[in-house]
């Protein structure tokens, strides 16, 4: 089968965005989209989204979530999109569903806010990727990043000063920083053309869904560690919680 | 030598470390081979362009650069610090590239292997996105690049052999700058052609015996420490490389290595960078005051500008003198900060007299003081005896001033601008001393003030307090807050900050530094032991001065450790911006802290005086080449003994010995505090 972006979807408000989303990365990425839905029964409100869309869909009997990991573990899927919640649009905390399939899916995954209607068709888009000054956490986003940017999206990386990633010198800040941001990207991209970089300070968790708003972001891509333990992946967190542009997520063993 | 294996993510870096420059055009470490990681650069001093966000150094034409390989190659960078020399390793061949320190300018490379993936390409390239006029002629290319200010224009030629299988591609070029204008392309044509007819070997032999010549004056050897050795010869090779020693030396914070501070003058230059040539190389020491001496109309208008008299010297200065600081920035919490270094950082006006003073002392070059460089003392005089306030009492007061410390903004009294400021007046006073009546007069006067000016001393504590109302301030050690070096503005916050304590790098210390004479006798230890707690060395000019102090202070191994972290600025990034240049004042520091540390070298127009210090218990001996009044000695201190060598008899003072003057060699051994002459 050919390389997919595989939509899961369920009939709720959210479903519309999930798959608005879907066929717009896989515009992006030059990928096939499909649709997936769990339940008892053959759903024809979900076939006639899909058909709406020109999409197929697939259905699955089971636990949701459990057959969802399955479907995102296929190796044509290059890529799983799942709705951040059924809340109607608004802050709040992801849905279960939503977590599970993230913490445990292998395939990078994109998570879409309720309410999300897709991005418009003229502008070129803007990607934010927060990224912690480590390659660890930097290099599994890079091959998403040259594919994004070869279809000419921007590129902004971000990287949030915290008490440890505090630079040790700061000899003139408004210096500094420009040749610190530089450095950065050369350590942390590879992307032909050099991206912008955003620099802030505070807690990531808060800082990272605030400069999503104040760049007009399209979309975000961060790398984690799939970790939901209480007090982990806050960033991740927040960005479900908080952000009204999905959220592209590359897990990576640490 | 520095060994340098190129690995992902380190690649501009290593360019940073193994940059070339001859104080007039300088050349980042790039691989020949475009390839999108690299960040080539060919800068001549003092040759800026006018953006619209403010002057920076103008990119030149690129003369290292050969067309991209088909497949990828491994590179060793090893560069010979003794001869001035870059080779690159590859897989399949190898480059030697320099910038002649003989005749600067003149920049020229080698390519030898088998060269079957090799293509060179044209000898000059425009660097990215600027526009370059290009004309070749006579198997010449002559390359101009024509800023908003100032023009670079380069001519070469390249030759390109196979002979038995082996490739040899060689380039000759001549790279020259004006601040105006770019150069007339004929002017550097006729200037290659000079340099053509000498051929690339003889170049070579000539850069090379330069290098020689610069380092017989200049060599530092730490014997039990090959590190560190390693570290502060790299300090003292790119130092050497950045400044010129003829004409006017522009040397910005980052020198000629990178992009970053944009090629903008600090104080870095005056206090850290002179003073190494001023004991080392004379004639580049003469030349950074050049720098100061052709903007002192712009210096008079900014003082006029301040209602005051004299010269005000720009915080951050670049192609006319003007202070070029940018009002504000947008800080990394997306706020907009105003930026008030530029207005209120006013110490550069000492720092610049300083170091006239300075050089003049180690040179022997009491004609330039006598002279033209009065005008550097004699200006900052007056504009500081225009500034100062009275009280009621009499005393005299500098108000809304930016220290070194620059995390307490707009303080009054700041002790190092106050008794710098006393300094001035004090030197000012003895150049007027034989002049005509009114000079007298004025002399006088300055003396006066000079004895009413607050410093801020405690007698009692011998302690200075930094600026007004500091002790008042809540009183957090730096130590308790992070393992330093750490930035704290970011840490804390610049709010939070300036209600501490914490300071930014040494302050009141830099007083015991650079004018120990100015400052309480037996001060340095306590304000040592209250000051260096408090210092979050967020600038990485500190940790070198700190370390200079403490060996002063005799804790030599604390010095070490301090030493070893500015020296290794670079080398290990520790600022995470080594892809943007090198931190010229962190390696001026590190001589410093050799020299003005360990060696306690203090030279007055009679006599250079040594007073040596214990030295960290690892290190055997420490070894320096320096130049006093014209004369080349050396200095060998060992943990007991001291053997100094002369080229010429010069008067020397040893702590507890007489002032003596020492012929060819003079050996010195410890006599309980002070030192005993053997031969």
């Amino acid at each position: 089968m050919r390389p997919r972006v595989l939509a899961a979807v369920d009939d709720d408000t959210a479903a519309h965005g999930v798959l608005t989303a879907a066929r717009g990365f896989g515009r992006l990425l030059s990928l096939e989209a499909s649709v997936v839905h769990v339940s008892h029964d053959r759903d024809r409100a979900v076939e006639a989204l899909a058909a709406s869309h020109k999409l197929e869909v697939t259905f699955h009997t089971g636990a949701p979530a459990l057959e969802l990991i399955k479907a995102f573990g296929a190796p044509e899927v290059e890529l799983g999109v799942c709705g951040a919640r059924r809340a109607p649009r608004g802050a709040g905390p992801a849905g279960r569903t939503a977590l599970a399939v993230i913490s445990e899916s292998a395939t990078p995954v994109v998570v879409v806010p309720p309410g999300f209607s897709g991005w418009a068709d003229d502008t070129p888009l803007h990607a934010l990727a927060p990224l912690d000054g480590t390659e660890a956490a930097s290099l599994p986003v890079q091959h998403l990043l040259a594919q994004l940017a070869t279809a000419g999206v921007a590129i902004t990386l971000l990287h949030v000063f915290d008490r440890n990633t505090t630079p040790a010198f700061l000899d003139q800040p408004y210096h500094e920083l420009t040749a610190w941001g530089h450095e950065f990207v050369t350590q942390f991209s590879d992307l032909d053309k050099p991206p912008r970089v955003q620099l802030r300070v505070g807690d990531p968790a808060r800082q990272v869904p605030t400069v999503v708003g104040e760049e007009l972001s399209d979309l975000v891509v961060v790398g984690w560690t799939h970790h939901l333990l209480p007090g982990r992946a806050r960033v991740v967190r927040e960005l479900l919680a908080r952000c009204d542009v999905p959220t592209l997520l590359v897990p990576y063993e640490p | 030598m520095l060994r340098l294996s190129e690995a992902h993510g380190l690649e501009q870096i290593h360019e940073t470390l193994t940059a070339l420059a001859d104080g007039h055009v300088g050349t980042r470490g790039d691989r020949e081979e475009q390839t999108h990681r690299t960040d080539p650069l060919v800068v001549v001093a003092g040759v800026y362009d006018r953006r619209q966000d403010g002057e920076a150094l103008l990119p030149g034409p690129l003369w290292t650069r050969f067309e991209p390989r088909s497949r990828g190659v491994g590179l060793t960078r090893v560069l010979d610090l003794r001869t001035g020399v870059l080779v690159h390793e590859y897989d399949d061949g190898r480059s030697v590239r320099f910038v002649s320190l003989a005749r600067p300018g003149t920049v020229a490379l080698r390519f030898e292997g088998p060269g079957d993936d090799i293509d060179p390409g044209p000898p000059l390239r425009a660097p990215a996105g600027a526009s370059a006029t290009l004309d070749t002629a006579d198997e010449a290319a002559v390359m101009t690049v024509q800023g908003r200010a100032g023009g670079i224009t380069a001519a070469a030629v390249q030759h390109d052999a196979l002979t038995e299988g082996l490739r040899t591609v060689e380039r000759v070029a001549v790279v020259r700058g004006d601040p105006d204008g770019a150069p007339p392309g004929e002017d550097v044509r006729a200037a290659l052609d000079e340099v053509v007819a000498v051929g690339f070997d003889r170049l070579l032999a000539e850069h090379r015996a330069a290098w020689a010549a610069r380092w017989d004056t200049a060599a530092v050897a730490i014997d039990g420490d090959p590190d560190t050795q390693l570290a502060v010869r790299l300090s003292l090779f790119h130092l050497i490389s950045s400044v010129a020693d003829r004409g006017e030396a522009t040397v910005g914070a980052r020198g000629l290595s990178g992009h970053a501070y944009a090629g903008h003058v600090f104080w870095d230059t005056d206090v850290y960078a002179l003073p190494v040539l001023a004991a080392t190389h004379p004639p580049a020491a003469r030349a950074i005051l050049e720098y100061r001496l052709r903007r002192l109309p712009a210096a008079r208008r900014a003082a006029q500008r301040a209602n005051a008299d004299g010269l005000r010297f720009p915080w951050e200065s670049a192609a006319t003198g003007d202070d070029v600081t940018p009002p504000f920035w947008r800080g990394p919490d997306g706020t907009l900060v105003p930026i008030l270094t530029g207005e209120h950082e006013e110490h550069i006006v000492a720092d610049v007299a300083w170091a006239a003073v300075h050089y003049a002392t180690w040179s022997g070059d009491d004609e330039f003081l006598r002279g033209a460089g009065s005008e550097l003392v004699l200006g900052a005089a007056r504009y500081f005896s225009s500034r100062l306030r009275a009280t009621a009492d009499g005393a005299l007061h500098l108000y809304g001033v930016i220290g070194p410390d620059e995390y307490h903004e707009i303080v009054d009294d700041n002790a190092y601008t106050n008794v710098m400021a006393r300094w001035v007046l004090r030197n000012a006073a003895s150049l007027l001393a034989d002049g005509n009546a009114a000079q007298r007069e004025e002399a006088a006067s300055w003396r006066e003030q000079a004895g009413q000016i607050v410093d801020g001393l405690d007698p009692l504590t011998g302690i200075y307090e930094q600026f007004a109302g500091y002790h008042d301030l809540e009183p957090v050690l730096a130590t308790s807050i992070a393992a330093r070096p750490f930035a704290a503005d970011l840490y804390l916050g610049r709010d939070r900050l300036a209600g501490t304590q914490i300071i930014k790098q040494a302050d009141v210390l830099m007083l015991h530094h650079l004018v120990p004479e100015e400052v309480a006798p037996d001060s340095l230890r306590p304000n040592l032991q209250h000051y260096l707690p408090r210092t979050s060395h967020g600038s990485s000019l500190s940790p070198a001065v700190h370390a200079s102090l403490l060996a002063r202070a005799g804790r030599p191994d604390e010095a070490l450790s301090l030493l070893r972290l500015a020296a290794r600025v670079d080398l290990d990034d520790i600022t995470r911006t080594a892809t943007g240049g090198l931190h010229l004042a962190a390696q001026g520091g590190v001589w410093q802290a050799l020299v003005f540390g360990f060696l306690g070298a203090r030279p007055s127009f009679e006599v250079l005086t040594l007073d040596p210090v214990d030295l960290p218990a690892v290190w055997h001996a420490l070894r320096v080449r320096l130049v006093y009044r014209g004369v080349p000695l050396e200095v060998t201190l060992g943990h007991d003994r001291l053997t100094f060598t002369a080229d010429a008899p010069v008067s020397v003072g040893l702590a507890g010995a007489d002032p003596a003057t020492i012929g060819a060699v003079g050996t010195f051994s410890r006599d309980g505090p002070g030192w005993r002459r053997d031969s």
